[in-house]
């Protein structure tokens, strides 16, 4: 019995040396230890895709302080409130049904937040009678890098434009089947304000028309390389051929932002 | 009154809630995508046009008592066959006098949409003889689809669909064409002066 105990407490001593023998071995009361756990971690690839529309709801005079050679002195400034609680549409509004008629307008556009490098794919659907499918609007889409996004709201009031909605680099035209007209006199610009025509660098409506060639059915962009939040706006051209091309009613059409790895 | 107080702002925030832009977000991994859209809206009112308008026109009548006509979209070998078989009832049956084979009139109409097309007509400088005009559509000469003279008539002209055209300006492309045949009844020589006449008929096209 006494050599059974005496086996077994140095056997247990043992077991204990070994355990300890996986650490680093010292006293340590008396120098440091170090050991290094490796910790391990993966973020897979994540974006989110989201449309936008801003509109433009007032400018009004408020008081507050400027500085003025040195002095805070209290005046008035201008400051311009948006809306970004507005449900994202592209509306050309009515055509009188009239030959060539054509309108260009904007959308705003999509705003994607993403932790990775991404492809973005720009299509889109041309305008399509809600109840007869082969009468449509000749419709082409034109998509565009913006200055970025705001980081406050409302826009502080020395900004006209916010950033999602001023245009900066041209992507490209994109849409389906044959371009819209343009006809000087039959022509018409709805929801975009002057400024931004202003901003794109052109003078007459003439320069901006896509042309046959120029447009793709499925548009992509490269441009995001790393992660972050970018904005893009989409501007539309849309016209009516012939009277007798497209019925007279409601139409209705798409434009699809794609994000891939 | 409290609870319904809280369930009423819950509902308001709900809807408002949902007339706000949520983004769509998700995992790219395994060669995932993911997409949004933003609805494109527009509407097109009604709208029409009457082109290529050709006159009609009688010739030269002999002067003799009968029925005179300008047609030219059917060419049978009888006049009876031809328009003055279809409207010498109108003249209560009285001979055939005459007939210019190219004196059909003609308009087109092209449209978005189905239009009451109605047509009549006015004698500016016109005679006391009896007048009637009938239209038809182009390739269906014999089947008049509006008889008029002074008293209006009217068809319903349907929406025709045209493909997209390269040469905006061809109405034979993009519009329907009407033919009109016109009769007049000289019942005795001397009802009219010899001289020229002329008169004029108006075409409406409205949605109703």
């Amino acid at each position: 019995m006494k050599r059974l105990t005496l086996l077994t407490l140095i056997l247990v001593l043992v077991f204990a040396m070994n355990a300890f023998a996986a650490v680093e071995q010292g006293n340590p009361m008396d120098i440091d230890l170090t050991a290094d756990v490796e910790v391990e971690l993966g973020i897979g690839p994540y974006a989110s895709v989201m449309a936008q529309r801003l509109e433009y709801d007032h400018a009004e005079r408020v008081w507050g302080w400027i500085n003025f050679l040195g002095w805070k002195l209290p005046a008035k400034r201008l400051e311009h409130y948006w809306d970004d609680k507005v449900e994202p549409r592209m509306d050309f509004g009515e055509f009188s049904g009239q030959a060539e008629q054509s309108k260009f307008t904007d959308s705003n556009g999509f705003v994607v937040e993403t932790n990775t490098a991404l492809t973005l794919t720009f299509s889109g659907v041309p305008l399509t009678h809600t109840l007869h499918e082969d009468s449509k609007i000749l419709t082409t889409y034109w998509a565009f890098t913006t200055a970025g996004q705001e980081p406050v709201w409302p826009v502080e009031n020395w900004k006209l434009f916010p950033e999602q909605i001023t245009p900066k680099d041209k992507i490209g035209f994109f849409g389906e089947g044959s371009v819209p007209r343009y006809t000087d006199g039959r022509f018409s610009h709805t929801g975009v304000l002057d400024g931004i025509l202003h901003v794109l660098g052109v003078i007459k409506a003439k320069d901006l028309w896509p042309k046959e060639g120029e447009v793709v059915q499925n548009l992509p962009y490269t441009g995001i390389t790393t992660n972050g939040i970018y904005a893009f706006q989409v501007f539309g051209f849309a016209s009516t051929d012939a009277i007798s091309s497209q019925r007279e009613g409601d139409y209705v059409g798409k434009i699809i932002l794609t994000v891939s790895k | 009154m409290k609870k319904f107080l809280s369930m009423s702002l819950v509902v308001v925030l709900v809807l408002a809630l949902g007339a706000v832009a949520f983004a769509v977000e998700g995992t790219l991994a395994e060669e995932g995508t993911l997409s949004d859209e933003i609805e494109v809206h527009a509407k097109i009112g009604p709208y029409a046009q009457v082109m290529g308008r050709r006159a009609v026109n009688f010739g030269t009548l002999l002067g003799k008592v009968g029925v005179y006509t300008a047609n030219g979209f059917d060419n049978g070998d009888d006049p009876d066959d031809e328009f003055y078989g279809r409207v010498k009832g109108d003249f209560g049956d009285a001979l055939f006098a005459g007939n210019n084979d190219s004196g059909w009139g003609s308009f087109a109409v092209e449209s978005n949409t189905d239009v009451m097309v109605r047509v009549k007509f006015t004698p500016n400088n016109w005679g006391t003889f009896p007048t009637k005009f009938a239209v038809a559509m182009k390739g269906q000469p014999t089947d008049a689809i509006a008889w008029f003279d002074t008293v209006e008539g009217e068809f319903e002209h349907k929406y025709a669909s045209h493909a997209l055209t390269d040469n905006k300006d061809d109405f034979v492309k993009t519009a329907v064409l009407y033919g009109i045949d016109g009769a007049i009844w000289l019942q005795y020589i001397s009802q009219q002066e010899a001289g020229s006449y002329d008169g004029k008929i108006t075409i409406t096209v409205s949605k109703d």
